[in-house]
Formats: C-alpha cells, structure tokens, sequence
C-alpha cells in the first residue's frame, strides 16, 4: 500500500516538477524572446522615425481652377497658406482658396499697379506701386471662419517714390521699415521708425547715394543692416548701413566669364546670401564672408542646368529654392546641400514671370496664374531637404562662414536661420569623452581589481569590494554636479599644481615602487598583506608635493598665470569646463563598473593555477600578471567594455561638468559636446516632425548602433581569448 | 504634444532638478526686490516707490462691479514671478477669480494657448512664423502680442575685470563665427579689447546659455545680428550658472538677465556701435531704447479678429497695463513700459 502512495506521490510530483520545468521554460522563453523583440521594436521605431529624412524630394501633381481673368501684379500666399492673394494691374485684389479654387473679390479697389511685392520680414504686408508713382501698403488680416480680407496699413500712409524708378525693395525689420529705391541717377532709401501696422508712418530719414547707370536690381540685406545694388555685368555695390546716415560702401567683381550676364537675382531667406541666375545657365550662390582684413563676396557653389533660367524663387524659411527654366521645367534645389533636388520636370500652364508665381510658406505649394485666368497649384514633396549624407558627415561651406565646417548648430530664435546638421563633432566629443574617462578609469579600476582578488586579505577585500561597488550607486548627476561646480573651478584655480600632478604622480609612483625594492626588502616581508594599503602614502605626498611646488612654478615659469601659458606656449586653449574634468568625474562612474566586473573575473581564476605558479617559484608579482591576469583576460576585457560603452552613453556628467561645447579638438583642456548630451539639451525643443527632431532621432539610432558595435566587438574578441586561454 | 523615450524624460526631469538646485534654470527669476537695476547710473537710489517708476499718464485700473471665474496661464519662466505677482494682485481685487499659473518655459505657451487649454500665454520671445501657423491652422487667425514689461540682457564680467565697456560689435566679435555685425577680426584675448599688463594676452573664457532658452535665441538674434555661436561656447543650463561659471572665471564673460547680478560678477555698459556711448542698464535707460540688449516681454492672447476678449481676461489685461501693474513690473526687477506704449497696447486689445 506504501508502495503505491509512494508511486502516486512520486507520480503526482514529476507531474508538477514538469509541469513548474515546462512553465519555467516558457518564462525564460517568453523572456529572451521579449528582450529581443524590444530590441527589434526599439530599432524599427527608431528607424521609422529617421527614414522620411532620406527620402527623395519630388514634384507632384498639378491642378488647375478657372478664376477671373487680370494681368497678375503679385500672387502670393497668405501666412497659413489656406489662400492666395491676387492682385490684378487694373487694382483688383482677389483671394482665392487653394483647396477649391473658390474666389472672393475684394470691395478695397485700388487704381491702377504698376507693380507690387511682399515685403520682406512680414508675410502678411505687401507694397503697392501705383499710377502717382506713391507706394502704399496692404495685408491680409485674418478672419475666423472666413477667407482673409484685405486691409490698407499704416493708415493709408503713401511712400512718395524718386522719379525713373527701376527697383524697389522694401523690408519691415521689427518696427524699422525700409525703403530702398534705384532710380536713373542713383539710390534713395528710407527708413521708418517704430512703424506699426495699425498706426501711421511717422516722417522718415532719407540718404540719397549717387550711382552710375547700368544697374538693375537694388536689395536690402540682413536686419536693413546692408543694401545690395546689381545689374548684369560683374560690379556689385554694397553699402554697409551700420550708422544709417553714412553708408560704407564696399564694390566687388563678379568676374563672370566673358559674354555671360546675370539674368536674376534672387536673396534666399534671411536675405543672408543671393543667387544669381546667369544667362548660361549657372546658378552661383555668394555670399559675404568675413575675412581677416574686409569681407569678400566668394562664390560658394554652383548649380548647372543644361538649359537657360527664366525664374528663380527662394522659400521663405529655408534655405531651398526652386527654379522654372526657359522651357517650363521646374526644378526644386537646396543651397546647404548645394544639390539639386529633384530632375527638371515639364508642368503645363506654368507661367514664367516672377508676378504671376508663389511659394507656399511651407513650400507645399507651387502657384502660378495666367492672364486668362487659369490657375495652376503644383503639389511640392521637399519635407527635409537640408539633411544629406554630406550635411551631417561632411564639411559644409554655410552661410556666411569663412570656409566649409562640420558644425553643430540647431536652432535660433529666427525662422530663416540655416540650421548645422553635422554629426562628426558629437561622435568626435562621444569618443573624447569616453577616451578620456578610460584613461582615468582603466589603470585604477583593473589595478585596483587585481590587487583586491590576488593580495588582499580576505577580511580586507570582504570591506573593500562593496564598499567600491557602492560607488555605483552614486547618481551621475550628483558627480556632475559636483565637478562642475566645484571640481572645474578647483582645478582651474590650480592649474599649476593639477598639471604638475598629472607628470609627478605617475613618475612618484615610479620612484617609489623603484626604492622599495631596493630600501625595504629587509622589511617587505614583514609589511606584505595587511600592510600594503600603505601605499596610499606615497601618492598623498606627491599629491601634497605637486599642490606645494604648483604655486612656485606658476609663479616662476608661467608668470602667474598658467592658463594663458598653455595658450601662447603650447597653443592650447584653456577651458574651465574640460575634458580632464569630465575624465576624472565619468572615471568615477565607470570605475566601479570595470572594478568589479574584471575582480571577479580575476578572483575566479582557479587557485590550483596560482598555487602551481607559486609552487614553481614565481613571486606572487609573476603569478597574478603573467598567470592569472592573462587567464582572467576575457573577463577584465569585456569589462573595459562595458566601461566603454557606458561612458559612451553617460548623459548626465558630460551635460553639467562641460560647456556642451561641439569642437573637434584632442585638447585635453577644452570640452566636447557628446551625442547623448545633445539630445537630452535639444529634444524638448524640437517642433515634432521637424528635420531637427528626426536628426536627433538619428543621433539615438547612431548611439544605439554605436554600443552595438562595440558591445559585439567585446564578445567576438572575449570568445577569441577565452578559447585561447579557457583550456587552462 | 511631444513622445519622450522614458529614461530619457527621467534625464530630463533630473537635469531640471538639479537645475532648481542650481538656483534657477529658469530663464531670468529677476531678484524680487528689484535690486537688479539701479534707478540711475552712478545714484544710490535704488528704491523706487511703488508708483513713481511708471509714467503718470498711465491710467489707474478701475475696478469693475464684479467679475468672477477662472484664468489660466502657461508659458515663459522668465515672467514666472511677474505672472504670479499679477495674479495675486488682481485677485485682491476680485476675491471671486480663480487664477493658475504655469511656466515651464515660453515655447509651451504657443501649443496651450492654440488648443485653448489656457488663457493667457507669456512669453520672453515673439512667436516664430511656425508657432502662429500652427495656431492659426486651428482657429484661422494669428494669436495678438501683448507687450506686458521690458527685460534687459546684461554681459557680465568677472568683478575684477578692468574692462569698461562694450559695443554689440566687440560682442558679436567674442561671442560669434559669422561676425555679422561687421568687426573685421575675432577676438580672442582680453588684450584684443584693449587690456594691457596681464590681461594683454590672457584669453577669453565664453559663458551662454543652451539651446532651448529664449535668452539664447534673442542673444543670437540682437547682439550677433542673426549669426552663430562660436563652437567654444559653454552652454549652462540656467541664467544663475551662467553668472556662476563667470564668477568662479577671472576670465570669463556671460549675459543673462540684469536680475541675475551677483557681487562676483559686473554687468558692462554697452554700445550699440563702435564709437557711441556705452550705456548701463538702469530703468530709465532699458525704457527710453537706449541700452542695446532691452528685450519686451509679451503675453500672448487668443483674440479673434473683431471679435471682443472674454470680460475676465480683457479685465486682466487691462490691470496689467494700467498704472499698478507696470508698478508691479518695476517692482519684479523688469522695467514698466512707457506710457505711449502702454496706451497703444491697451488699444490692441480693444480693436
């Protein structure tokens, strides 16, 4: 009977011992399957996020409505791009909705236009020159539910205009307004203070330059600051308007080829560099770059057609622009890629005149009217020209930079600004900052690592290991904290006696392991073990030593001032938020990471390897150095490793203990800026969607490949050692 | 609104955090004393009375009969205190309103005020023409700019520092890659500025604020003429780090708000051009135009064109450009606005 309860029992038993195997192994399944597959979906959302970045610009479809016949004076887009505005040289003034075409005319009815145009600095104000030769002024004013309606500003105020007028430009810059004027006998420009759209003009300030004739575009530069002046030929004007009333003016050549002239002028936005158009069908983009004695007007890049431009329009917010050529083919192209975009493609019923074209704010939309009446809207698929594998590895030449950079720069608080895209200078500030951590950490943590597991007492290391692995739980942003506020300003104060430390300790320490051997080997014996924590001495009286000799040297050798010394003798540049700072607080962080992973590779060597070395006659010195660390190799390397990967994702410390600085530079006394710091400074700002946020993305996804890499790296190399030294 | 990867909000939360330790990521917190500015150069007077610093011609707020409800408000940490200052005044006024105030930072006002979570909108900067797309595709007009106060953006240097002044051009020349402003060559060395001795050839050490602050972008904006920061730029996460590095700096130089002055620090007199006269940050200055780096400071209002505010915020808004709430302005360490501007303001809200 026994013998069958037991039966039962025992049956009943396995049953539940499988039955608990079989949950367990789906647990452990459904584990490495979830760590995987997070991993997948990490990388795939990532990667979704990114992708649009790299996809092709192209032109879409066009459709076409029938709206009132009129000779188009200006067509251009209102703010948010919902409707057009048309207005006729018979002074008619029309908005027509882009999703139907539907028209609404105006009861405002100007006489006759002879010309008019947006002005620049405000998409909703447009300048009218009309029949008396006045300039008046007009935008759209919003209204909820309703198509926009046309509104005169500045109270009707009428800019009289000199006579023989043969351009105009006209910008409001805050509640400056300018009006720059090229008439036969010169320039005349007009500036307007504190207008404001509701309230009238107040009397302006004048400055009447002469000119020769020939020229035939005028252009108002950055802020009013500037004033262009061109015609076809090679001779550009510029005049610096920094003090209003005394124009500098500055001239420049061209130096186009013979027998070709310049057919457009186009500024992009910002107004900080132009394209001009030329009749063999070169685009050239120039701009002003300061130089070391007075700023030069380089041609930067090129764009070739093979066939003559007719038009050339510049987007209002980036730095793209689109080009319609003497047969009607339209081409989208980018100045910071120096790309062009897409191919020339033929659209029907495009209109070639600068007056009957516009450019939808978000260039989504390319408007053109005819006379007829006809209205063509071509769809504009362009949504993150500015990034191309050039932009963010290569050195660009922007604006107005003295030569071609790989920079760091994302935002401004302007919307025409050209944002720097390039990745190298936070990898390079990643690996700066990684290198520098292990060169603090390695030495001390697997020293450290290989003293406790081959000399220490066991009482001893019972103390020391968890007292060094606490050190992990230190947050990372208290050592920033902590080496910026405090350590940064110390070792600056210092500096003298740091530097000298840097060349006295490791030289100490030197000298000391030198005259133990040869002082105290009578009492080495004795001290071994317990004792040899008292090697801290030493390194406390070189550190007293080179804290006491740092003020003498500065004062002697560096004139009292060791920064500038380093700067005019060794030329490097002294930052106070360096890379040594970060060094030493993110060596902090990772010591205890590489400490305790190599001690217990290192402790678990097995002891008949040691026992036979020793038993052999090798000091205990040979033993763990050419015993036991070469067994242990496997275990201390993937634990340089992982201290390599974590310093390369360590966010917090780079981001408080430096400046965020994105310079490409080896200088132990400057600072770097790294890829993880970079997202957590700039991702609560990125407009979602935008070029800047999926750039960011693509900084996650390069970090992320990054300690992929590397992480593979360590175990193909730690499989290799350890075959090699597992047989022993 | 934005998708965080979690460590990453946690990060984020941290660094703000130790921000707050630091004394201030906010943006500019002006010493609620009002310390920061002085009545007038070189005077001792640095306390002004509630109501002389204002322009007389301002109207006095007229309290209606009654008016009762809730006003929210999210948006820039720079008029943090100013808001709540407001706040406070107006509801001893009209023990019947409800107020709540939240400032994260100014970019946070254009998304609530677009999806009508709040009010009133504050801000240390202009909306860019992306913001007031994104609201006017959601309502179908631009939010309406009111401007409340005047900050002024001081550049500081290390107390001992014998320099004494600057123009926006030397600025722009330290502080730039682009030198837009037009100074022919950067400046590297205190000497490039005309210091002699030990100053000749010590170099110069550049403190900013990061990327997402306002003051940054208005930096870039005004004394660099659109152009960019140097690479060699530390960026500190707060105003008060800012003044902090240049303290603990001989050769430093930083800008934040003129609340921010500490005794390790002095705040230069500047120029707008080479040449004209350097001008300190005092009341009368940063009000009349003078002093280069004087910046508005708005509140932005969800206004429909032609169509009246709601009483509660119109009411408000009419407290805060009367003559008592520019004197709380003076008193938070800002500036009040000229009477003219005030009045045009007022105006705006009413058309």
């Amino acid at each position: 009977m026994s013998g069958t309860r037991h039966r039962a029992l025992a049956a009943g038993l396995s049953a539940r011992r499988r039955w608990v195997d079989r949950m367990t192994r789906h647990l452990v399944t459904l584990g490495g399957v979830g760590v995987v597959g997070s991993v997948v979906v990490l990388f795939g959302y990532l990667l979704s996020v990114v992708w649009p970045l790299f996809e092709p610009a192209s032109i879409g479809a066009a459709q076409q409505f029938q709206v009132s016949a009129g000779t188009s004076r200006m067509l251009a887009f209102d703010g948010s791009g919902e409707h057009l505005v048309r207005i006729t040289a018979a002074g008619s003034i029309d908005t027509i909705r882009v999703s139907d075409g539907a028209q609404q005319r105006s009861d405002v009815r100007l006489d006759q236009v002879l010309g008019a145009q947006p002005v620049a600095g405000d998409a909703s104000l447009f300048a009218l020159r009309q029949a008396d030769n006045r300039v008046r002024f007009g935008g759209l004013e919003d209204r909820a539910g309703a198509a926009p309606r046309w509104r005169s500003r500045f109270r009707d105020a009428a800019v009289p205009l000199a006579p023989g007028l043969l351009d105009l430009d006209v910008a409001l810059e805050g509640d400056e307004l300018f009006v720059a004027q090229l008439h036969a006998a010169g320039l005349r420009l007009l500036r307007y203070r504190g207008a404001e759209a509701r309230f009238p003009l107040e009397a302006p300030e004048q400055v009447a330059i002469a000119l020769a004739p020939g020229k035939t575009w005028v252009r108002l530069g950055p802020r009013g600051r500037s004033l262009w002046v061109l015609g076809p030929d090679s001779a550009v004007t510029h005049f610096d308007l920094g003090r209003f009333g005394q124009p500098v003016r500055q001239d420049f050549d061209l130096a186009l080829p013979a027998g070709v002239s310049l057919q457009a002028v186009e500024f992009l936005s910002g107004r900080a560099s132009m394209l001009l158009a030329r009749s063999d069908g070169v685009i050239e983009q120039r701009f002003l770059q300061p130089g070391p004695s007075r700023a030069r007007l380089a041609r930067v890049r090129q764009f070739r057609s093979d066939t003559p431009l007719a038009t050339l329009i510049s987007e209002s917010r980036r730095k793209g622009f689109l080009a319609i050529d003497a047969q009607g083919g339209l081409r989208l192209g980018h100045a910071t890629t120096g790309q062009w975009l897409t191919d020339p493609r033929q659209v029907a019923g495009l209109a070639t005149r600068r007056e009957a074209l516009a450019l939808s704010p978000r260039a989504g939309y390319l408007a053109s009217i005819e006379p007829g009446g006809r209205l063509t809207l071509v769809a504009l698929h362009n949504r993150h020209p500015e990034v191309s594998f050039d932009a963010l590895w290569a050195a660009i030449w922007y604006e107005g930079y003295p030569e071609p950079v790989q920079s760091w720069q994302s935002s401004a608080a302007d919307d025409d600004f050209e944002p720097k895209l390039s990745l190298a200078p936070l990898m390079f500030g990643t690996l700066k900052a990684a290198l520098f951590a292990m060169c603090f950490a390695v030495p001390i943590a697997v020293m450290g690592a290989l003293y406790t597991a081959c000399f220490m007492s066991a009482a001893q290391r019972a103390v020391v290991k968890p007292a060094i692995e606490v050190m992990a739980a230190l947050p990372t942003v208290v050592l920033g904290f902590v080496a910026g506020i405090w350590l940064a300003p110390v070792v600056e104060q210092n500096l003298s006696s740091v530097l000298s430390l840097l060349v006295l300790l490791p030289l100490g320490l030197g000298l000391c392991a030198v005259a133990w051997q040869w002082l105290a080997s009578p009492w080495a014996n004795a001290l071994r073990g317990s004792y040899g924590l008292l090697t801290i001495a030493p390194i406390a009286l070189i550190a007293a030593g080179a804290f006491t000799l740092g003020p003498v040297l500065e004062r002697s050798l560096f004139a009292g001032n060791s920064a500038a010394w380093l700067e005019n003798w060794l030329g490097l540049e002294f930052d106070q938020r360096n890379a040594l700072v970060v060094g030493v607080a993110m060596g902090f962080a990772i010591i205890p990471v590489i400490y305790s992973i190599a001690e217990d590779a290192i402790y678990g060597v097995p002891a008949h390897l040691a026992n036979g070395a020793l038993a052999l006659g090798a000091s205990q010195w040979q033993t763990a150095l050419q015993v036991i660390l070469p067994t242990a190799s496997p275990g201390v390397f993937s634990a340089v490793i992982i201290g390599f990967g974590r310093a390369a994702g360590e966010t917090m410390i780079v981001l408080m203990a430096t400046g965020n600085t994105p310079i490409m530079d080896w200088n132990l006394f400057e600072g770097m800026r790294t890829l993880a710091a970079n997202i957590a400074v700039e991702l609560p700002e990125a407009e979602v969607d935008s070029s800047h946020y999926r750039v960011l993305f693509l900084i996650a996804l390069v970090l992320f490949l990054l300690t992929f890499a590397f992480n593979s790296l360590a175990e193909v190399i730690r499989s290799r050692l350890r075959a090699r030294y597992g047989n022993l | 609104m934005r998708r965080f990867d979690g460590a990453l909000a946690v990060k984020v939360s941290a660094l703000w955090l130790v921000c707050v330790l630091l004394g201030g990521c906010e943006e500019t917190l002006p010493a609620r004393d009002g310390s920061g500015l002085p009545g007038a150069a070189g005077t001792a007077d640095v306390r002004p009375g509630p109501v002389a610093t204002e322009d007389a011609s301002l109207p006095m707020y007229l309290p209606q009969a009654s008016i009762a409800g809730q006003l929210t408000s999210a948006g820039s940490d720079t008029l943090a205190n100013l808001m709540t200052l407001w706040a406070e005044a107006f509801q001893a006024r009209y023990p019947g309103v409800a107020m709540q105030v939240q400032a994260a930072g100014s970019s946070t006002a254009p998304p609530a005020l677009s999806e009508g979570a709040v009010d009133l909108g504050p801000m240390s900067r202009r909306m860019k023409d992306n913001e007031v797309e994104a609201f006017r595709r959601r309502h179908g007009y631009a939010p309406l700019p009111v401007r409340v106060a005047i900050d002024a953006l001081a550049i500081y240097v290390h107390k001992d520092n014998p320099l004494a002044a600057l123009s926006l051009q030397d600025i722009d020349a330290i502080y730039s890659n682009t030198r837009r402003c037009g100074r022919a060559k950067p400046v590297r060395y205190w000497g490039d500025l005309g210091l002699a001795g030990s100053w000749h050839r010590r170099p110069i050490q550049r403190f900013g604020r990061n990327s997402v602050s306002g003051t940054y972008g208005y930096f870039k904006s005004v004394a660099l003429c659109g152009g960019d920061v140097r690479d060699r730029v530390n960026e500190q996460p707060g105003s008060a780090s800012v003044v902090q590095g240049v303290a603990s700096a001989l050769n430093g130089i930083g800008y934040s708000g003129i609340g921010f002055q500490t005794s390790g620090v002095r705040a230069l007199p500047l120029a707008a051009l080479p040449g004209s006269r350097p001008v300190l940050a005092t009341r009368e200055t940063v009000a009349n135009g003078d002093y280069p780096l004087a910046r508005p400071l708005y509140i932005y209002l969800n206004k429909a064109p032609g169509k009246a505010l709601s009483p509660l915020t119109l009411e408000f808004m009419r407290f805060v450009l009367s003559r008592e709430g520019q004197a709380v302005v003076a008193r938070d360490g800002f500036v009040s606005l000229p009477g003219a501007r005030a009045r045009r303001e007022r105006a705006r809200l009413e058309s």
